[in-house]
């Protein structure tokens, strides 16, 4: 995609730059979900190709699109979604022709270094408040799941449906410290 | 209450990969069109990657989480992560006296006992602890020094490491070709006899794909917790394929297992995790 592409997507995304890189981010990060989920390899890659061809058609047919641009993008993800699949397929006939197809792993408890003293900085950077709900949580672990949630909504004074979202986003928050921690510094104690 | 229910359960089965396509669809539409959807669905991701820590899933469940959520390299990345922060905070909890509620009562909590002298500041307990803290300090000593002669010697094998593996590939016939464990389906580690001291061990990484500009290779020996980090390798051409040439002082080699990780570094210095090889160095 070219520099002058890139704006026209932008531009076309949302008149205001701020607010245009905000939802390209926002679509990105979905597109890369989706992909995931569906089991393709290279998420980010497809996500960055779903822009390409959007801002592609932009430069051919003009921004004539009327209608949320998530809901555009949604479209063409939906024809790699095809050829993700079709790879997958072809994929697994090379395997299964070459004997190399191995079960799915289930995940083993072999946490790099790294990653554990990334995890102790993480940790570190949350907020007071933060880092007593999520040690509050873990403390409950082996207790019925939805008596112990209730418990803490009550201990903390917010509704369940917030519990499970601050929860969820203290996770997704410790998660992505680590993954940009592990990648600053590589193997390296 | 019964639809928030309802809505848990597509999306749970939405993650297993149990919907027909159109709801499939229905459900993706809604993921990026919709903020407040959006993130449910991702506190449903996250409630199940818990579930299948905690063992809450039942058989069918976890039989689709493995066979579909799992089926990527960056999803079981994931799920590792998500281990690891619960086993952190498992032992951050042990750690602490926990009360009923899951009131954890970590070091700056407010103590609002009544003001009365617990045993351990009686004057027996005291000494005790004085002659215990003398102890851990000698220990802690001698500690710091091994872990500093330890340092200098991985500091030196790291610029070894590096200074071998800027030199071009040589024409010395002598390399061992290691292939990626998930390419063989098994873990069984190809076996060096250990070199002499001073010479080099060859190693070529074989690729399944050479799609990065360059690699690193991180290399670590079972059960030690020391990693070390060679970077700026790049994919060369063998008879067997493209490969990543690895060289290796012997003398950082003693016997045991060894896991090599490769990672691919693409444009913008990202690093994606590549493959997994390993050897065994014999007496």
């Amino acid at each position: 995609m070219t520099q002058d592409e890139f704006d026209r997507l932008l531009a076309w995304l949302d008149e205001d730059p701020e607010e245009a890189g905000r939802k390209y981010e926002d679509i990105r990060q979905s597109l890369v979900k989706l992909f995931t989920w569906r089991g393709c390899l290279d998420a980010e890659g497809l996500a960055d190709e779903v822009f390409d061809r959007a801002a592609a058609r932009l430069s051919t047919l003009g921004s004539d699109y009327v209608g949320d641009p998530a809901h555009y993008c949604y479209g063409i993800a939906k024809n790699l979604f095809h050829e993700c699949r079709r790879n997958m397929k072809a994929q697994a006939s090379l395997d299964e022709v070459a004997g190399l197809t191995a079960p799915t792993p289930e995940v083993t408890e072999d946490d790099s270094d790294l990653e554990h003293e990334c995890l102790g900085l993480c940790v570190g950077k949350l907020d007071a408040g933060s880092r007593e709900l999520i040690l509050a949580y873990y403390a409950l672990e082996g207790r019925d799941k939805i008596e112990a949630r209730k418990a803490l909504a009550q201990r903390f004074g917010i509704s369940i449906n917030n519990l499970r979202v601050r929860l969820y986003r203290i996770r997704a928050g410790l998660e992505k410290c680590i993954r940009e921690c592990a990648e600053k510094a590589p193997g390296v104690k | 209450m019964k639809e928030a229910n309802e809505e848990e359960s597509l999306l749970r089965r939405y993650l297993l990969g149990e919907l027909d396509e159109g709801d499939q669809e229905s459900v993706e539409e809604r993921f990026i069109t919709d903020r407040g959807f959006n993130e449910r669905v991702l506190v449903a991701e996250d409630e199940l990657v818990e579930d299948y820590l905690s063992g809450g899933l039942s058989e069918a469940e976890k039989a689709s989480f493995v066979r579909h959520f799992l089926s990527t390299p960056n999803q079981r990345r994931k799920v590792r992560l998500a281990g690891a922060i619960k086993k952190y905070m498992a032992a951050e909890v042990a750690a602490y006296p926990t009360e009923p509620g899951g009131n954890v009562r970590t070091p700056g909590a407010i103590d609002s006992e009544p003001a009365r002298r617990p045993f351990w500041r009686s004057p027996p307990v005291l000494v005790a602890a004085s002659l215990a803290l003398l102890l851990a300090v000698a220990l802690g000593v001698g500690w710091l020094v091994v872990t500093e002669r330890r340092r200098k010697e991985l500091a030196s094998s790291r610029q070894e490491l590096e200074r071998l593996n800027r030199q071009p590939v040589s024409d010395d016939p002598r390399w061992v070709i290691l292939t990626p464990l998930n390419v063989r389906g098994d873990r069984e580690a190809n076996v060096l006899q250990r070199p002499a001291g001073g010479t080099v061990v060859q190693l070529w990484l074989m690729l399944v794909k050479d799609e990065y500009q360059s690699y690193q290779v991180i290399l670590q020996k079972d059960g030690d917790a020391e990693q070390l980090l060679v970077g700026g390798l790049r994919a060369e051409t063998t008879p067997h394929g493209r490969a990543i040439p690895l060289r290796v002082p012997a003398q950082i080699l003693p016997p045991g297992t060894f896991v090599l990780k490769l990672n691919g570094v693409s444009e913008g210095d990202r690093v994606e995790e590549v493959g997994e090889y390993n050897f065994r160095v014999t007496r």
